[in-house]
Formats: C-alpha cells, sequence, structure tokens
C-alpha cells in the first residue's frame, strides 16, 4: 500500500474503510445525516494530515481516532444535542442470568444514545471487533484498566436493557392482544 | 480458580483474540469444564455477544455515500492545487515586476543618460584643492582600504591617487609631484602597505640594500602602528622636498 501522501492513497482509504468508519459513525451520533457528515470530515481530515500517518497498517485506529475527534467537537459545540446521561453509571448493572435474543439494530441504537459517549465509545468500537483492548485505549487516550471498567459496566447496561425492552414490548403486546379479545 | 476470578476473564476474553495470555486462558477453559454455573454464564455471555456484535454492524450503508466521498476529496485535491498554483502565479508575477522594473529603469537611464553636474564636480575639485588629505582618507574609507596615509607628506603635492598592482596585489599609491623647474619635475610614489599584504620587516632590510638608479626607495613605517608602511620610490636628491617642514619653510 503506497502512502506517498496524494489522494490517490487517502482514496484507497475510502474504498477501505469507509463502510467501517460509517457504521461507527452512525452508532456514536445515531444519526444518519451526522453520520455521512462526520465520515465526509474524517476523510477530508484524513487528506489534511495525510503526512501524520507514518504506519499504514494503523490507518483504520487513526481513521477512527479522527472520527471520534470530530464527534466531540461537534457535540462540544452544538448545543442543541443532548446527551442523556446516566446517572450511577459507576456501579456495576447486574449481569443479566439470560442470554439475548437476537437484537433489533434500531433498538440497541436507542439503547446506545442512553449511554454517556466515554462508555458508549468503547463498547461500539469492542463489538466492531478488529479493535483490540489496547486499541481502544490508545484511541481514547485512557489506561487500559478504564477501558475494561467501563467496557463491562456498558455491557451489562446493554444486556439488562435490551432484555427490559424486549420484556416491556412483549407485555405490551400481550395486553393489546387482551384488549383485542 | 474461584467463579469470580473466572467472570472476569470471561469478560477479557474475545474469541479468536489473543487478549488473555494462554496460561489464563488453559485456567479458565479448565475452570469452565469443572463449574456448570460458569460454563453456562460463559455460553450466555457468548451468545450475547454474538447478537450484539450482528446487531452493531448492522447498519445500512447510503445508497451513493462513496461516491460522494470520492467526489469531496477530489474537490478538495482541486482546491489545493489552485492555491497551490495561485501562490506560484503570485511570487512569478511578483518576480515579473520586479525584473520589468528594473528593466525599464535601466532602458529609461540609456535613453535618459544624465547631465554632467558641473556644480558638484566644481565643488568636489575645489575640495581636493583645499584639502587633499581629506580627499585620500575619503578615497580610502570608500574603498574599504585600512592603512593609513602617510601623514608626513605634502598634500599640496599630491597629484593624483589610485590602487596599483604591486606584485599581483592592489595597493593603494600616492603620486606627489614637485616642480623644481618646469622642464622635470620631481615625483614621489608612496606605496601604502600592510602587514597582511607584505613581509614589511624584510621590506625594511631590503631597501637598503637597493642600488640607486635613476630613483631612490625609501620605507617609511606608521609613527605609533608598525602594521603599516609607506614604500616611497622617488626621483630627486632627497625626499625631504615631499615633508611637511619643506612647505613651511616656504611659506
Amino acid at each position: 500500500m503506497g502512502f506517498a501522501g496524494n489522494s490517490w492513497s487517502v482514496q484507497r482509504l475510502v474504498d477501505e474503510h469507509y463502510v467501517s468508519l460509517y457504521r461507527y459513525a452512525y452508532r456514536l451520533s445515531g444519526s444518519v445525516a451526522d453520520a455521512e457528515d462526520l465520515t465526509q470530515e474524517a476523510f477530508c481530515q484524513a487528506q489534511e494530515k495525510r503526512h501524520q500517518l507514518r504506519d499504514p497498517a494503523r490507518a483504520k485506529n487513526w481513521l477512527f481516532s479522527i472520527l471520534r475527534n470530530a464527534y466531540l467537537h461537534r457535540v462540544r459545540s452544538d448545543k442543541l444535542h443532548h446527551l442523556t446521561l446516566l446517572e450511577n453509571m459507576e456501579e456495576m448493572p447486574e449481569l443479566p442470568s439470560q442470554p439475548l435474543p437476537a437484537v433489533d439494530p434500531e433498538r440497541l441504537q436507542q439503547v446506545l444514545k442512553e449511554l454517556p459517549e466515554v462508555f458508549r465509545t468503547p463498547v461500539i468500537l469492542y463489538y466492531f471487533d478488529e479493535f483490540s483492548y489496547r486499541d481502544i485505549a490508545e484511541q481514547m487516550d485512557l489506561p487500559l484498566g478504564t477501558v475494561m471498567s467501563r467496557l463491562a459496566r456498558a455491557k451489562a447496561y446493554l444486556r439488562s436493557r435490551l432484555l427490559q425492552l424486549e420484556a416491556e414490548i412483549a407485555a405490551d403486546g400481550q395486553r393489546r392482544a387482551t384488549n383485542g379479545l | 480458580m474461584d467463579c469470580r476470578t473466572a467472570q472476569i476473564l470471561m469478560e477479557l476474553f474475545r474469541p479468536g483474540t489473543a487478549e488473555l495470555e494462554p496460561s489464563e486462558a488453559e485456567a479458565l477453559d479448565r475452570h469452565l469444564a469443572d463449574c456448570p454455573a460458569c460454563a453456562q454464564n460463559a455460553g450466555h455471555e457468548r451468545q450475547s455477544d454474538d447478537q450484539l456484535k450482528t446487531a452493531m454492524r448492522n447498519v445500512s450503508i447510503p445508497a451513493g455515500l462513496p461516491g460522494r466521498l470520492s467526489a469531496r476529496l477530489d474537490a478538495m485535491q482541486v482546491a489545493e492545487k489552485r492555491r497551490r498554483l495561485r501562490r506560484i502565479a503570485g511570487s512569478l508575477a511578483a518576480a515579473a515586476a520586479v525584473l520589468l522594473a528594473v528593466f525599464l529603469g535601466m532602458d529609461w537611464q540609456r535613453k535618459h543618460p544624465p547631465a554632467v553636474d558641473l556644480d558638484d564636480l566644481r565643488s568636489c575639485f575645489n575640495a581636493e584643492v583645499a584639502n587633499p588629505s581629506e580627499g585620500v582618507q575619503k578615497w580610502l574609507q570608500e574603498n574599504k582600504l585600512r592603512t593609513p596615509p602617510p601623514e608626513d607628506f605634502e598634500y599640496h603635492f599630491l597629484a593624483h591617487y589610485y590602487l596599483a598592482d604591486l606584485q599581483g596585489k592592489r595597493v593603494p599609491l600616492l603620486l606627489f609631484v614637485r616642480a623644481k623647474d618646469a622642464s622635470s619635475p620631481d615625483q614621489a610614489r608612496v606605496y601604502l602597505l600592510s602587514a597582511e599584504q607584505f613581509d614589511l620587516n624584510a621590506l625594511a632590510l631590503n631597501s637598503q640594500d637597493v642600488e640607486s638608479v635613476g630613483c631612490k626607495v625609501e620605507v617609511l613605517f606608521h609613527p605609533t602602528d608598525r602594521r603599516y608602511a609607506y614604500l616611497v620610490v622617488y626621483t630627486g636628491d632627497s625626499l625631504e622636498p615631499f615633508l611637511k617642514s619643506v612647505r613651511q619653510a616656504e611659506i
């Protein structure tokens, strides 16, 4: 992979990584429009800062890092976006005793939005699979222990809430069925 | 391994990755083989992870996205090239303007040669005649020549001064002319030498051995700085007519 610093090389980054980058952007922002803007911005910044990428093998980490920073900048400057901050995120939710059934992607997004970004990012990166815990710690500029702790809490939260939502939907369905009779 | 430790390691474990040390992974496997509760939890954990992973990646890519991304990059590259060309064009235009100004200036000068400033010429002449030694000092300074002019000579006899060639070196030369009669004036050529250019001590010794054939040679050192010397080649019986004391006597 040639990294002579020309737009052809950045074009190659686009070809190889736009899918995963867009998906990450969507999971972070929860909006199709924002996700596309963030993806565009990430590649544009990659074009401007292409001289900073010394190791082509780290291109994906680099791009994800650029995108996250762009997202954080946007969130800080856009006062219309409010993240719902959970109380007591420092406490470990109780691990459900049952596994998750198939998860609806939109419901997943709804629960992800409930998480503060510092918990949302590691869990998204975790499930994108190509990032090790060290990669996540490096991207977030956090100690490995902090990343592990936040990841454990975020995963437990996701499972609990998704199961709770499933139960609420099931109960709601049953009520409608009963009323229908 | 206890169940609490196993639960922590299960959090770290990801199939197909090397997040656990081999020894830790083996210990965990052994515990799961012996503990049905932890084995069940591990199964739930993996199943949940699989579901979450599938859902997390289940994001539709908007139609035409790669095309729009590439178009934006192309537009950036075009804009970048334009900016670079504008900078180059600006530099070239500035250089061309300077060259044109120089050329026009030279051409104008060629077509409009300056008139001779007679007043300036007259005032320079008068200044040099009035105070020739000052004229010599000014000339030496303008040419960045550090050798001071000799003070003992009578500068009213100064006829000319210029840079002469002496053994391949450019040295200041002062030409004094004194008419003892109209037909054969005496001359004294004073070469201003410095220790940087010549071995002045050897010069002083050697000059004593020069036989006088038509001219005489004397070496005079600067009264306070031995780095400077004056090599005088002159006609006449002695150098004294060229020196200040003679002039004062005449006055």
